[in-house]
C-alpha cells in the first residue's frame, strides 16, 4: 500500500491524482459500493496522498459530521421530505385529479392531461418525484384505464407527471444543488417556477399530439358545467394555501426556506390528519421514511464534503476551470456537453448521485464561462438546467425509477409498454431543456423581477 | 451440528434480528420527534411574529403597549431547529444502515452473478462499517480533549479509575451562540447514535459474510 502511494505521489502531480480519482470513484461505484462510501474512501485516500498529512483529516473529521448534521440551512432537507410524506397521506391527490379532470377531462386525451395537471398541483406541495408518481399513480392509473387509455400512455404520462414533483418548487434536488454550489435557495426556487410550468405545459402538449397520432388513446369525458368545475376546484384549497404559504413565504422573504419547509410540513401534516390519513401508525411510517432518505442524503453530503476537500487540495476544480476558460471552445458547446452527459448518466444513475458527482466540478467551470450573463445568473440558470436534465433520468430506460414505481401499480401492463409510453415525454423534456438553454431569461425573469439585478 | 443446536442458533439469530431492528427503529422514531419539535417551534415562532405584525398594523401604539413583550419570534428558533434536526439525523443513521438505504448503482448487478454480488454486498457493508468506526473514533474528541504531551491517555485514566482526571478531559465549555446551550449533551447523543450505527453496520457485515459462506441463511432484513 505504502509503495503504491509512493509511486503515485512521485509519478503524478496533485492535479493528476485528483483527475485519476474519478475513474477510481466510478469503478468503486460500478462495483456497487454505496456512493457515500466510495466518495468518503476516495476523498480520504486522495487527501492523504496529496497532503501527506493524516492529521489534517483527523481534525477535519472530528467536527465535520456533527457540523454537517447540525446546520440550520441543511435542516430544510428532512423537513421538505417529511412534508412530502405527509402530502402523500393527505388525500389531496384525489381532489386534485377530480378538479383537473373537471377542467380538462372533456378534451381529446383530457384525462391524461388532467393527470399531468394534478401531478403539477401535487408537485407544488411535494418535493419528491417518487412520492408524486406513486401518490398520483394510485389515484389516476385506474381512472385512465377505465377511460380506455392504453397501458403505455397511462403509465408513461404518470411517470412523466411524477417528475413535476421535483421540477415544480419546492424541490429537494434543487436544495441539494444549492448546498453543493453554495447558491441561494430562494432564488433557485424562484428560477424554477416558470421552467416547472413549462414542463407541465410541454407534457400536456405531448399528450395532445400523442392522442392524435396513436389511435384509440383519445377517450374524453363529457363536458362539465362551469358551476360544477368551480365546485370541484374548492376541494383543492388546502393545497393552494400550503403552496402559497411555502413558496410565497420564500419568494417574498416572509421566512427562511428552512422555516418555510417546517410550515409546509405542518400544513400538509394538518391536512393529512384532518382527512384521516395521518394516524399514529401513518405518522410513524412517515417519520421512518423521512429518516431513511434524510440519513442517506446527509451521509452523502458528509462524504461529498470529504471528497470535495480532496479535490480542492488537488486544485482540480480551479485547474479545470482555467483549462476550459483558456481552451478555444464555445461555452455553449461545453454547456451542451455537460447536459448531454446528464442525460446519458441519467439512464443508469440516480439523479442525487449524479448531482453529487458532477456539480462540484461542473459548477466552477460553467460560472467562469461567458454566456452574456453575470456569474450569479449563470449559476442559477445552470442549476435549473441541471435539475431538468437530471430528472429526465427518472423516465428513461433502463433505470427510470418513476417507470418502475408506476408499472408496479398495475402488473398487467408490460414494462416495455411503460418504456414506450414514456418516450414522447422524454422528447418533450429534451425540447424544453433546449428552449431553456436558448432563452436563459425564462429561468431568470422572475428572479430579476423579485430580487432585482 | 445437531438439529437442536441449529434450532437454538436460529432462534438466537431471530431474537438478535428483532432486537437490532427494534433498537434502530425505536431510535429513528425517537429522533423523528426532533423533526416534530422543529416544526412546532417554527410554526409557533412564525405565528407569534405574524400576530405582532398584524396587531401593529391594526392597533395604533401597539408597538409600545405593555404586557405584549412575549409576542415576538421564539428566541433562538434557528438554533433549536438546528439541534432538533441534528438529533433526528444522527438517530436515523442505524436505521438507514439496517434498511440498506444508502444509494448504490446496481446497473452491473446482473453481470456479476450471485456469488460475486454477495461478496460485493459484504464489501459494501464492511466499507460502511469502517467509515462508521472512523467517525466514531474521530468524533470522540469532540467530547473529550486529546491527551497532550505527558498527559495519560483517557483510556488509561478510566482503567486506573481516576474519574476526576477523566472528567477533567470532558469538553464542557462549547456553547451555542444565541441560547448558550451546553453542547456536550448533543455531542454525547451524537456519539451514542454513531456507536449504534457501528453496531448495526457490524451486524449487517456479519450477515453479508454469512450470506457468502452459507447462502440463504442470512436474516431477511
Amino acid at each position: 500500500m505504502g509503495l503504491i502511494a509512493e509511486w503515485l505521489t512521485s509519478s503524478f502531480s496533485s492535479f493528476h491524482i485528483g483527475l485519476l480519482s474519478f475513474p477510481v470513484l466510478l469503478i468503486l461505484v460500478g462495483l456497487r459500493l454505496p456512493l457515500a462510501a466510495a466518495l468518503f474512501l476516495v476523498g480520504l485516500g486522495g487527501t492523504l496522498l496529496v497532503t501527506g498529512n493524516p492529521r489534517m483529516m483527523d481534525s477535519q473529521l472530528k467536527s465535520f459530521t456533527f457540523g454537517t448534521l447540525n446546520t440550520y440551512s441543511l435542516s430544510i432537507i428532512p423537513l421538505f421530505l417529511l412534508m412530502s410524506e405527509f402530502a402523500a397521506r393527505g388525500g389531496m391527490s384525489r381532489a386534485l385529479f377530480d378538479a383537473a379532470g373537471a377542467w380538462l377531462g372533456h378534451r381529446k386525451g383530457g384525462v391524461a392531461m388532467a393527470a399531468i395537471g394534478a401531478s403539477a398541483g401535487f408537485g407544488a406541495v411535494c418535493g419528491s418525484s417518487l412520492a408524486t408518481a406513486s401518490t398520483m399513480g394510485k389515484v389516476a392509473l385506474p381512472e385512465l384505464k377505465r377511460s380506455g387509455y392504453s397501458g403505455a400512455l397511462s403509465t408513461g404520462v404518470l411517470a412523466a407527471g411524477g417528475t413535476l414533483g421535483i421540477l415544480i418548487p419546492p424541490s429537494v434536488v434543487l436544495v441539494i444543488f444549492a448546498i453543493l454550489a453554495e447558491e441561494n435557495i430562494e432564488k433557485l426556487f424562484t428560477a424554477a417556477l416558470i421552467p416547472g410550468l413549462l414542463a407541465m405545459l410541454g407534457y400536456m402538449i405531448t399528450v395532445g399530439i400523442y392522442v392524435r397520432v396513436v389511435k384509440g388513446a383519445e377517450a374524453a369525458r363529457p363536458r362539465l358545467p362551469y358551476a360544477e368545475r368551480f365546485r370541484l376546484m374548492t376541494a383543492v384549497w388546502p393545497v393552494l394555501i400550503v403552496f402559497a404559504l411555502v413558496i410565497g413565504g420564500i419568494y417574498f422573504g416572509w421566512f427562511t426556506p428552512t422555516a418555510a419547509a417546517a410550515i409546509g410540513a405542518a400544513g400538509t401534516g394538518l391536512i393529512a390528519a384532518l382527512n384521516g390519513g395521518l394516524t399514529w401508525r401513518g405518522l410513524g411510517e412517515s417519520l421512518l421514511a423521512t429518516a431513511k432518505t434524510s440519513a442517506m442524503i446527509f451521509f452523502i453530503i458528509v462524504a461529498a464534503g470529504v471528497f470535495n476537500a480532496f479535490l480542492s487540495a488537488a486544485q482540480v476544480p480551479q485547474t479545470l476551470a482555467a483549462f476550459f476558460l483558456n481552451a478555444d471552445l464555445s461555452p455553449w458547446l461545453i454547456l451542451l456537453g455537460m447536459l448531454l452527459l446528464y442525460l446519458l448518466l441519467g439512464t443508469v444513475m440516480d439523479s442525487i448521485a449524479m448531482i453529487f458527482l458532477t456539480v462540484p466540478i461542473f459548477y466552477p467551470i460553467i460560472t467562469q464561462l461567458d454566456f452574456g450573463l453575470s456569474p450569479g445568473e449563470v449559476g442559477l440558470w445552470f442549476g435549473i438546467l441541471v435539475l431538468m436534465s437530471a430528472e429526465v433520468g427518472l423516465i428513461t430506460p433502463p433505470v427510470g425509477l418513476n417507470l418502475f414505481v408506476i408499472n408496479n401499480l398495475d402488473r398487467t401492463i408490460p414494462l416495455i409498454d411503460t418504456y414506450r409510453g414514456a418516450l414522447p415525454f422524454v422528447a418533450s423534456d429534451i425540447v424544453r431543456i433546449l428552449i431553456l438553454v436558448a432563452f436563459p431569461g425564462l429561468s431568470l425573469f422572475l428572479v430579476r423581477l423579485l430580487f432585482g439585478g | 451440528m445437531t438439529s437442536r443446536s441449529s434450532g437454538l442458533l436460529n432462534r438466537l439469530g431471530r431474537l438478535l434480528d428483532r432486537g437490532i431492528t427494534g433498537l434502530a427503529k425505536g431510535l429513528a422514531l425517537l429522533g423523528g420527534m426532533g423533526l416534530i419539535f422543529a416544526i412546532l417551534v417554527t410554526s409557533l415562532s412564525v405565528l407569534l411574529k405574524v400576530s405582532r405584525r398584524v396587531l401593529n398594523a391594526l392597533i395604533p401604539d401597539f408597538a409600545t403597549a405593555e404586557g405584549f413583550g412575549w409576542l415576538k419570534p421564539v428566541l433562538g428558533e434557528e438554533e433549536l431547529v438546528q439541534y432538533a434536526v441534528g438529533i433526528a439525523l444522527f438517530s436515523a443513521l442505524p436505521w438507514v444502515m439496517l434498511k440498506r438505504g444508502h444509494i448504490r448503482i446496481d446497473i452491473f448487478e446482473p453481470l456479476f452473478g450471485k456469488v460475486a454480488n454477495r461478496i460485493l454486498d459484504f464489501l459494501a457493508d464492511a466499507a460502511l462499517l469502517s467509515l462508521a468506526y472512523l467517525i466514531l473514533t474521530r468524533q470522540w474528541f469532540l467530547i473529550f480533549k486529546k491527551a497532550r504531551r505527558s498527559q495519560e491517555p483517557l483510556v488509561d485514566l478510566l482503567a486506573a479509575g481516576d474519574w476526576t482526571a477523566a472528567l477533567g478531559r470532558l469538553r464542557v465549555n462549547p456553547e451555542s451562540q444565541i441560547l448558550g446551550l451546553k453542547l456536550w449533551p448533543f455531542y454525547v447523543f451524537a456519539e451514542v447514535c454513531v456507536l449504534l450505527f457501528v453496531l448495526v453496520a457490524l451486524y449487517c457485515t456479519v450477515l453479508s459474510l454469512i450470506a457468502i459462506v452459507k447462502p440463504g441463511r442470512e436474516a431477511a432484513h
